[in-house]
C-alpha cells in the first residue's frame, strides 16, 4: 500500500510538471520525508536530444546526478523502483522516426547496465510504470498500439526472464492509457489505467491472481485518506520538471 | 378550385412568414475556443481575447467564448465537449488540445483519435469545427519531436477526411521566433497568443457574404449552399428549428442523421451551380417559413392557416353532399 500511495503522488507531477517545482508525497509512514531515501529520474535535453538522468538522495543529501542514456533516441517518461538487493530498475520510452520503444536498465552501487529494449514490436510503447513485489519480481505496465488506439500491457520479470506481455483487459477499440502498476495490500500486483468508454473517462483496475489478470473494475477516483503528506523540493539540477518521476522508500 | 384555394392560402401564409424571416437581423456568430491551459491563457492573455479584437476591428458580428480547461487531456475533452456545445450552441468551435497528452505519456494515436471524436461531435451538433495542430513543446530544452513528426500530420489527415479546416498553429509558432512566442516551452506568451488568434481568424468568415459553405456547414448543408453562408438568417433559422424540434426526439434525430448522410453531395452540386442556388432557395422557401413560425412561437398561425382551408373544404363538401341528397 505504501508504494502505491507514493506512486499516485508522483503522477500529478507528470501531469502538471511545468508548474511544479516540488512534489507532494503522500504516504502512510510517519517517518519524516527528510530522512527517507529518494530516487529521482527525469528526462531533459542534452542540447540535442532528450536523455534520462538519475539522482539519489540519502539522509537529506542529493548525490550528483547520473546520465543514464546517451544515444540517438529521445528518451522520455522515466520511472524507477528498487528490489530487495538495492538494485534499481529504470524504464522509459525511447522515440525515433515515428516509433516508440520501451527500454530499461538496472543498476546498483552506481553501476548501470547497458539499456535493453523490452518492447518494440508495436509502433508505440509509451507511459511505462514499474513496481517490484516482495519476491523481487519486476512488474512493468505500459500502453501500446500498432496503428489503432492504445491498449494496456503488463510484463513481469522473475529471477530468470521476462514474461510475454499480457493485456489486463479484453481487446477493444477504445483508448486505454496512462497505466499505473502497484501492489495490493496482499502484495499482489494490480494495474490501474484510464479508459475512454462511451464518451466518459473511466479509471479501471485489474488485479493479478497469480495466473491471470482479473476482469477490470471501475475504480473510484478517491484520494488517499492517510494524514501524512509532505512536499519534496526538487533539487536545482532538475531543469525540466515536465517529465519527472520520484520514488520515496 | 378548392385545391387552388388551399394551395394559395398556404403559400401566402408561408411567403408572408418568409418575408418576416428574411428581415431578421443577422445572428451574432458564436465562436467557442475549446482547449486546455494554452487556450485558457496560462500566465498570458488568451488568444480568444485577441481573436475578439480582430473580429471587432473587422466589424464581424461575433462573440468569442473561452472554454479552455487547464490540464485537460483530450480524453477529458471528449467527455466535456458535448456540454460546452449544448451550453453555447456555437457556430464555430476552435479545437486546440493534445499538449497535455503529449507530455503525460499518451500516444499520438490516442490524441488523434480523441480529436477526431471531438470533430465528429461538433459536426453532429451542427457546429463547424476548426482543429489546430498541437503547438510546439520545448520544455526539456529539446523539441518534443513526436508532435511535428507523428501527431500533427495525423491530425491534419483526420481533419481532411472530415472536410474540417486544419489550422497549422505549429508551423506559425515554430521557428526562429518561438523563443518570443512561449513563456516556459509549452505555454504561449501574448505574442504567441496573437499569432494563434490571427491563424484562427483567417479561417473564420466575417460577415454573411464571405461564406463558409464547405465542410460541416453547421449541419444545414443544402441551406448553407443555397444561401451562400451559414451566417445567413434563413440558415440560422433552420438550424434553430433542427435543434428545437428535430434533435429533441428520436424520429427527428433519425431524420437529421439521414439528412447528414445524404445531403452533402446535393449541397456540393448546388454550390457549384449559380442557377441551381436560386432554385434551391425557392424550394426551401416553405421550409424557412415553417421554421420561422415554429421557432418564433407562431405555430398557432400555421395551425389556423391550415385549419381554415380544411374547414372551408369540409363545409363545401358537406354542402355539396346535402345538395345532392
Amino acid at each position: 500500500m505504501k508504494k502505491r500511495l507514493i506512486r499516485k503522488a508522483a503522477l500529478p507531477l507528470l501531469l502538471a510538471g511545468a508548474w511544479a517545482l516540488a512534489v507532494l508525497v503522500v504516504g502512510a509512514q510517519s517517518q519524516p520525508l527528510e530522512g527517507r531515501e529518494v530516487d529521482l529520474v527525469w528526462s531533459t535535453s542534452d542540447g540535442q536530444r532528450m536523455e534520462i538522468y538519475y539522482a539519489h538522495r540519502l539522509n537529506g543529501v542529493w548525490a550528483e546526478p547520473v546520465r543514464i542514456t546517451d544515444d540517438y533516441y529521445d528518451n522520455m517518461y522515466p520511472v524507477i523502483d528498487r528490489d530487495s538487493t538495492g538494485t534499481r530498475w529504470l524504464f522509459w520510452t525511447a522515440y525515433s522516426n515515428g516509433r516508440m520503444e520501451l527500454r530499461y536498465t538496472s543498476g546498483r552501487d552506481g553501476t548501470w547496465r547497458e539499456s535493453t529494449t523490452l518492447a518494440d514490436r508495436m509502433k508505440t510503447n509509451i507511459s511505462p510504470s514499474v513496481v517490484i513485489d516482495k519476491e523481487d519480481t519486476v512488474w512493468v505496465a505500459w500502453s501500446a498500439n500498432d496503428g489503432g488506439v492504445d491498449d494496456i500491457y503488463v510484463a513481469f520479470k522473475d529471477k530468470n526472464s521476462w514474461s510475454e506481455p499480457a493485456m489486463p483487459h479484453a481487446p477493444n477499440d477504445v483508448p486505454d492509457i496512462l497505466p499505473e502498476v502497484g501492489l495490493e495490500d496482499s502484495g499482489n500486483p494490480e494495474v490501474t489505467w484510464q479508459s475512454l468508454q462511451n464518451g466518459a473517462l473511466l479509471t479501471l483496475t485489474s488485479r493479478f491472481s497469480g495466473e491471470q489478470w482479473s476482469e477490470p473494475e471501475v475504480s473510484e477516483n478517491s484520494e488517499p485518506v492517510e494524514s501524512h503528506s509532505e512536499t519534496l523540493e526538487l533539487p536545482a539540477f532538475v531543469n525540466n520538471t515536465s517529465m519527472v518521476f520520484v520514488r520515496v522508500y | 378550385m378548392k385545391r387552388q384555394i388551399l394551395i394559395a392560402g398556404i403559400s401566402l401564409l408561408l411567403v408572408a412568414s418568409y418575408c418576416q424571416a428574411a428581415e431578421l437581423p443577422a445572428e451574432k456568430i458564436r465562436i467557442v475556443a475549446f482547449g486546455d491551459s494554452i487556450t485558457a491563457g496560462y500566465r498570458s492573455t488568451p488568444y480568444s481575447y485577441y481573436l475578439q479584437q480582430l473580429l471587432d476591428a473587422n466589424n464581424c458580428n461575433s462573440t468569442v467564448i473561452n472554454e479552455g480547461n487547464p490540464g485537460e487531456l483530450t480524453a477529458q475533452g471528449v467527455s466535456r465537449i458535448d456540454d460546452v456545445i449544448a451550453e453555447h450552441r456555437p457556430h464555430y468551435i476552435l479545437i486546440m488540445e493534445g499538449a497535455n497528452d503529449a507530455r503525460s505519456g499518451v500516444s499520438g494515436d490516442v490524441i488523434v483519435s480523441d480529436l477526431a471524436r471531438m470533430m465528429d461531435k461538433a459536426i453532429a451538433a451542427g457546429a463547424i469545427p476548426k482543429v489546430s495542430a498541437i503547438t510546439p513543446n520545448t520544455e526539456s530544452g529539446s523539441e518534443y519531436l513526436p508532435i511535428p513528426e507523428v501527431i500533427n500530420p495525423q491530425i491534419q489527415q483526420q481533419a481532411a477526411a472530415r472536410s474540417v479546416a486544419y489550422v497549422d498553429n505549429y508551423s506559425a509558432l515554430a521557428g526562429p521566433n518561438w523563443a518570443s512566442y512561449n513563456i516556459d516551452g509549452l505555454h504561449l506568451s501574448p505574442a504567441g497568443q496573437k499569432v494563434v488568434a490571427q491563424q484562427f481568424f483567417n479561417f473564420i468568415p466575417c460577415g454573411s457574404a464571405s461564406g463558409d459553405s464547405g465542410g460541416g456547414g453547421g449541419g444545414c448543408f443544402i441551406a448553407t449552399a443555397a444561401y451562400g453562408s451559414i451566417l445567413e438568417p434563413q440558415v440560422a433559422l433552420l438550424r434553430e428549428f433542427r435543434d428545437t424540434y428535430l434533435l429533441t426526439n428520436a424520429a427527428g434525430r433519425k431524420f437529421v442523421e439521414l439528412y447528414y448522410a445524404y445531403s452533402p453531395p446535393a449541397a456540393d452540386f448546388i454550390r457549384a451551380h449559380q442557377s441551381v442556388k436560386a432554385a434551391a432557395r425557392i424550394f426551401l422557401l416553405p421550409l424557412v417559413g415553417l421554421a420561422y413560425l415554429m421557432v418564433k412561437g407562431y405555430g398557432y398561425v400555421l395551425m389556423i392557416g391550415l385549419i381554415i382551408p380544411v374547414l372551408f373544404l369540409v363545409s363545401k363538401k358537406k354542402h355539396k353532399h346535402l345538395s345532392s341528397v
